[in-house]
């Protein structure tokens, strides 16, 4: 009942959201199949294209076309390589989604204890340390944390491999299944495989995990501090409940809903920041191919792109909504 | 309470004894003397009120008897429950007692029962915390003993606390004090939160209380209705002192401090004709003190009201009065003398 | 990169403002009467701040070279040579000087933000104003539109704008990337001062300036603007943090300021990933200190402010205080 009342409520931010992104891909003076091709194309050869990716109609019949195709799963086709975006996503979507989720547990296991801590070392010198540690990490563009990592652990350590995901040697010898690199090296049952495409998402996933883990220790410390300050906590100590459980169960359970739910809105941040680590480290990902598109002037391919990212945006905020029902009873009905 | 105690303790036997109590609070400057001296005595089956203005002491007082105060606060003297003083137990064995001996009931139960958790939860924690030899079964038949006595349908165990209104959310508080039988349970102005019926039965059940379990009770309130209807004796509190203890009845028909008889004045009921209070406001507990400290707003201090502590003074039925109008054979004649009209300012309470 | 610290760091701005922080003077007064970690941290944010703003002013006295300088009396510098007397901060891979380039980052990075965050209010808060006074359709219209720019991801927002600028409308350049910042924040601004200008349009002053006919550009302007306008520093400071990370995000993916232009951080480091593999670190060292440094200043401003326009956040020091041994026992108890 409740999922189904969320649902309803995120159509009409998907709906603005899909509008937003069509007006921005279509202020542009001049038309996308000549921004892309224009160099290399005939007048004739052009006005064809233009004719088939169906340009030349009223601009509201392509906006209904949009809205129509993202409803039915079809996001267009790039102009320059004539791929579907649906096959973009099928190639290097497994590559972003693993960075971003390897990175999110890096902010996770690094964050929330930090954070915690801080809290109950409130104004102590760790706590100081810890906040200063926080602010650094989100001041350090990713691209500069990757690139300190890279001299360090790739090049003055030679510990760790700084680009790609995978050695060129050992990729193709991983049979394709789901389409992410890491799942498949580990259902092929081949170890030096599933620990080399390991070994290459240690960094990326550092660095994109560091810029996450800032937010995550300000948000759990000021979070923490406020629940080991309520009524509850303090009436459980009342009751000579030990301080761990005090902590862990009161505590820590309570902050964690407003945690989830700014961790939710992080999923933005993460997407940006993936688009610059992927840059940093070579990486395989949809990031990488929208700063490829967006230099060869591909803009429905940007606009696919860009698309559904945001989709991925609201979908991440509509289950963030159901995860925190399921925590939080007072928000189900 | 249909549960039966677990160590019978015979009537009448003192379960909590404090003895010379001091809470001094750390501010910046001179220390708040919150709590400076105080003696009191709960015995089985008994329960004490604890009467006085905002700011008098009283909730300190009762939080400095579990150790729940903040770091900032200095405690000193004797809280003996059950032969054990909780005032020097090393903070380890004096959470183990919290809870296991000694049981809180906040003001306000809106934001006391952990919004995430069943009610259920709640029992078990306790009880599991305390006694870990106990099965769950066994845990589960404990809570929902506890529950039907409160009146609380067994049912509603696995139900979250937003599920439950005010009052319920308080019968359920009480219950956790005093799912473990403590010998000590201090109910910090348990009905101001609620209104006028809802204190009405958790009045019904403390009463119900004292009848039935040989637990004391210190009852804080500054609702002299719910003293008269719950409590057995009363202890008056006047900055950070208790200016007079007796049974309820002596001292609401003969109160012997005059505190005690402005407080009662003041109190409105049906047959008020006009409205009395008590001119000026309690002292500054943080400026250097000197005699009895009520003087200045007392309307019988004598000379030596202003210089010396007036001591105890037992009186009848057990009880005792720290003011000079009950030692006035030990004075001089100039000690006697009655202060001169002074102008006490209301303006203070503004 | 983030829109989400300000959100976070501030409580207030989501709200209506507290009373404190309508007063200036009252302020001022919190600000002297910080104490302790939070001061020293404050401090320290606005030293290295202000220590930017000075690079950034006399770039061209302060640097030993020009930003895209590669030779000295017809001599052409080293290429990638590592720090030395002549270039503490080593050179490139095109001779230019690091040091000179971090210094005339500074000067960019400043003109990119200071353009974006003026721009930012410029829109941002006549729009919440206006939204959040005349309310309707026009109000509902707003909300959503700023709602979904905010929940887009906003460095990809930023590289769309920025693309679709310099591609077609305006080219590349200071202003073409402050605007691009600019989308970003505009939301934020406007969700604040909305928040505040709806909560003062209830305030018994301004009801009463209605009641007597004043016309709406009075009241807006007269009362609404000076009540609302305290939350801006707070955000702007922290929107100048997140504005230096954006545009090196975009120098870095080369949809920044062009290097022919000016010197710009990300931009450097864009170019320091080949000589990364190479071991070559200081090109990579130097511009990103510049960016992290420089936001953790100003993200201790931002947040140093933010405690002093909201008291609640600072916590009232107590020391505990030690019991003065007994006069013998007990005050004459029996």
């Amino acid at each position: 009942m409740f999922i189904l009342a969320r649902v309803i409520l995120a159509i009409p931010m998907v709906f603005i959201l899909l509008t937003v992104v069509f007006l921005l891909m279509r202020v542009a003076p001049g038309d996308p199949v000549s921004a892309a091709l224009g160099a290399r194309l005939s007048a004739g050869q052009l006005a064809q294209r233009r004719a088939a990716a169906g340009f030349d109609r009223p601009l509201i019949v392509q906006y209904g076309d949009y809205l129509g195709g993202v409803v039915t799963g079809n996001f267009g086709r790039t102009i320059t390589d004539n791929r579907s975006i649906t096959q973009v996503l099928v190639d290097n979507g497994g590559a972003t989604l693993t960075l971003t989720v390897a990175a999110l547990l890096v902010a996770l296991i690094i964050g929330l204890p930090l954070g915690m801590w801080a809290a109950r070392r409130r104004d102590k010198w760790d706590d100081v340390v810890i906040r200063l540690f926080g602010i650094a990490t989100f001041a350090a563009p990713v691209f500069f944390v990757g690139l300190l990592l890279q001299l360090l652990f790739g090049k003055t350590l030679d510990w760790l491999p700084t680009s790609g995901a995978a050695s060129p040697i050992v990729a193709p010898t991983v049979p394709e299944k789901t389409h992410i690199l890491i799942l498949d090296a580990a259902l092929s049952g081949d170890w030096s495989a599933f620990d080399d495409v390991f070994r290459h998402l240690i960094l990326p996933a550092v660095s994109l995990g560091l810029l996450v883990t800032g937010v995550l220790i300000r948000l759990s410390r000021v979070n923490v501090i406020q629940t080991l300050r309520s009524d509850y906590v303090e009436a459980a100590r009342a009751r000579g409940i030990r301080e761990g459980a005090v902590v862990l169960r009161h505590a820590l359970r309570n902050a964690m809903v407003p945690v989830i739910t700014v961790t939710g809105l992080q999923v933005a941040l993460l997407l940006g920041g993936a688009v610059l680590t992927e840059q940093t480290f070579n990486w395989p990902g949809v990031g990488n191919q929208l700063v490829g598109y967006l230099n060869s002037r591909d803009y429905t391919a940007v606009q696919g792109i860009i698309t559904v990212f945001a989709l991925v945006v609201v979908v991440v905020s509509l289950l963030i909504d159901i995860i925190n029902a399921l925590v939080d009873p007072r928000i189900r009905y | 309470m249909s549960a039966v105690p677990q160590q019978a303790t015979a009537p009448g036997a003192p379960r909590i004894a404090v003895r010379d109590l001091r809470i001094w609070y750390g501010t910046g400057g001179a220390p708040v003397r919150a709590v400076d001296g105080v003696d009191l005595t709960i015995n089985a089956g008994q329960t004490v009120a604890l009467v006085g203005e905002s700011g008098c002491g009283k909730t300190t007082l009762g939080r400095g008897i579990l150790g729940m105060l903040p770091p900032s606060a200095a405690v000193d003297g004797e809280v003996v429950v059950d032969g054990v003083d909780l005032a020097h137990l090393p903070p380890r064995r004096l959470r183990a007692m919290r809870g296991l001996r000694i049981g809180l009931v906040f003001q306000e139960p809106m934001t006391r029962l952990d919004p995430l958790m069943r009610i259920g939860d709640h029992f078990d924690e306790v009880l599991r915390t305390h006694r870990p030899k106990m099965s769950r079964a066994e845990r589960e038949r404990e809570s929902v003993a506890m529950l039907r006595s409160l009146g609380i349908p067994p049912s509603r165990i696995r139900q979250y606390p937003h599920e439950f209104s005010g009052g319920m959310r308080q019968r359920i508080m009480i219950g956790l004090a005093l799912v473990l039988r403590p010998a000590v349970i201090v109910a910090d102005e348990p009905t101001t939160a609620l209104d006028v019926l809802v204190e009405a039965q958790i009045v019904e059940i403390l009463a119900e209380l004292r009848r039935n379990a040989d637990c004391g009770l210190l009852l804080i309130t500054h609702n002299l209705g719910i003293v008269a209807k719950a409590a057995d004796r009363v202890a008056v509190m006047y900055a950070g002192h208790i200016v007079e203890e007796g049974e309820v009845d002596r001292v609401f028909s003969e109160p012997a401090h005059p505190y005690t008889r402005e407080l009662l004045r003041s109190t409105i009921s049906l047959d008020t004709s006009d409205l009395h209070y008590i001119p000026g406001s309690p002292p500054d507990l943080s400026a250097p003190l000197s005699g009895c400290l009520f003087h200045p707003r007392c309307p019988d201090a004598m000379r030596v009201c202003q210089s010396r502590d007036p001591g105890q003074t037992a009186t009848a039925g057990g009880g005792r009065v720290s003011c000079w109008l009950h030692r006035l054979d030990e004075l001089e004649p100039a000690d006697r003398e009655p202060l001169p009209d002074r102008e006490i300012s209301v303006a203070d309470e503004a | 990169m983030s829109a989400i610290p300000a959100a976070e760091a501030t409580p207030t701005p989501t709200g209506p403002a507290p009373s404190s922080a309508a007063r200036p003077g009252r302020r001022f007064a919190a600000l002297r009467s910080a104490r302790g970690v939070p001061r020293a941290l404050l401090l320290t944010g606005s030293g290295i701040t202000l220590f930017f703003v000075l690079l950034a002013v006399f770039a061209p006295l302060i640097a030993p070279y020009g930003f895209d300088q590669y030779s000295a009396n017809g001599q052409r510098f080293a290429k990638l040579a590592g720090p030395s007397a002549h270039h503490w901060f080593g050179t490139t891979v095109q001779s230019v000087d690091v040091l000179s380039r971090v210094v005339f980052g500074a000067r960019t990075a400043l003109e990119v933000v200071v353009l974006a965050v003026v721009f930012s209010i410029i829109i941002g808060v006549p729009l919440g104003l206006l939204s959040g006074y005349f309310g309707g359709l026009l109000d509902r219209i707003l909300v959503l539109v700023m709602d979904a720019l905010f929940a887009f991801p906003y460095l990809l927002l930023a590289i769309v704008i920025a693309f679709l600028l310099s591609d077609v409308v305006i080219g590349g350049g200071v202003v073409t990337t402050a605007l691009a910042i600019t989308v970003i924040y505009v939301p934020q601004y406007f969700r604040v001062v909305r928040a505040s200008t709806l909560s003062a349009r209830e305030a018994t002053y301004v009801e009463a300036a209605r009641a007597m006919g004043a016309p709406a550009r009075t009241v807006i302007s007269k009362y609404l603007f000076v009540n609302v306008v305290h939350s801006v520093p707070v955000i702007a400071t922290l929107n100048a943090a997140d504005a230096i990370l954006t545009l090196a995000g975009l120098g870095f993916l080369g949809y920044g300021i062009q290097p022919t232009e000016a010197a710009e951080w990300g931009y450097d480091l864009q170019r320091a990933i080949a000589d990364a593999g190479a071991g070559i670190w200081w090109t990579a060292l130097y511009p990103g200190l510049a960016i992290t440094v420089l936001v953790i200043a100003l993200t201790l401003v931002g947040e140093g402010l933010n405690e002093v326009v909201n008291p609640s956040l600072r916590r009232a020091r107590t020391r505990p205080v030690r019991l003065p041994a007994r006069p013998g026992r007990g005050r004459g108890a029996q």
